[in-house]
């Protein structure tokens, strides 16, 4: 290997320090721009360079990242669980069922308003895992209440909890799905993360 | 960027200065700030990807990669300016311009180099 293509290779190393998503968009140009720059300047500047640009650009990154991310889907999840209990606590029955799935539904919907521009897009793509998953929590729920008949009351916290978040999940799989229909049809067809740069 | 208040952070700045002949791929935009700038803005890859990346964002410059035909061994990204970016560029040249005839002309005669 020349002293050209190990810095290269050294530099390409230390790129791991960037943020993944970062990384992947802009590694290969970064790495051909450096040694673009190690062709045309002496290497010793080329490099010093370099590491005083990692130095100030690794934590600026991650700090941005950071700072987009302030609303992750789990914790909008989760966020909406908390509420969905809340709710279903205050008001029983199939009122407390809609709010329920109301507040998982609005979560998303937030989620999806403030989500910046570098986000991964697509994130609705796994609108049916959560339906998938509700559908057979919610199964699971019923099917077991219904064979053991009588429950202790510790059993039906715990069985309550389980229908709660296949609401919560049935919910949010929803909204996603209606979103994601809703991104296609703007795109005439083409799915939203295919026009990502 | 319609209503921008704040003045572009530096390398922002020469960024989209250096884009206004035109489209450039990340390495001649580099040299060309470099140039631009008498040496004295030199942008390193983290700091010239991590600004594309934010003005990209911010929709003053967009990828122009595959709207031109080129050679099939390029396989370099090109941007070029927005009509936003174009203004936002040509508002930061008044912008300095202004500032230089404002300081010039407070400044006492023979202060100046």
């Amino acid at each position: 290997m020349t002293a050209t293509g190990a810095a290269v290779a050294t530099y390409r190393a230390l790129q791991r320090l960037y943020p993944r998503g970062f990384r992947q968009e802009y590694g290969d140009d970064m790495a051909a721009l450096f040694g673009e720059q190690l062709r045309d300047e002496p290497a010793w500047r080329v490099c010093g360079r370099a590491l005083v640009d990692l130095a100030v650009t690794v934590p600026t990154r991650h700090v941005e990242v950071h700072m987009s991310r302030n609303r992750t889907p789990a914790l909008v999840i989760l966020g909406s669980l908390a509420l969905a209990s809340a709710v279903f606590v205050l008001v029983e029955g199939a009122l407390g069922l809609a709010m329920a799935a109301l507040g998982a539904g609005l979560g998303v919907l937030i989620w999806r308003r403030d989500r910046p521009a570098m986000a991964e897009r697509g994130g609705a793509a796994g609108w049916w895992k959560l339906l998938v998953a509700g559908g057979v929590l919610f199964a699971t729920v019923v099917a077991t209440t219904t064979a053991t008949g009588e429950l202790s009351q510790r059993a039906w916290i715990v069985a309550a909890a389980a229908f709660l978040v296949s609401v919560v999940l049935l919910g949010a799989g929803t909204v996603l799905g209606l979103v994601r229909a809703a991104d296609r049809h703007r795109s005439g067809g083409v799915r939203p993360e295919t026009l990502v740069p | 960027m319609k209503g921008r208040l704040k003045p572009l952070p530096v390398a922002a700045l020469h960024i989209v200065l250096a884009l206004l002949e035109g489209e450039l791929h990340g390495y001649a935009l580099m040299r060309r700030v470099d140039e631009l700038s008498n040496g004295a803005v030199r942008l390193g890859p983290g700091t010239l990807y991590g600004t594309i990346n934010r003005l990209l964002a911010d929709g003053l410059i967009e990828e122009t990669t595959d709207r031109v035909a080129r050679a099939d061994t390029e396989r370099r990204r090109y941007y070029q300016l927005t009509s936003d970016g174009r203004a936002t560029a040509l508002d930061e040249l008044t912008r300095l311009q202004s500032l230089v005839h404002r300081v010039g002309a407070h400044v006492p005669r023979g202060a100046t180099p």
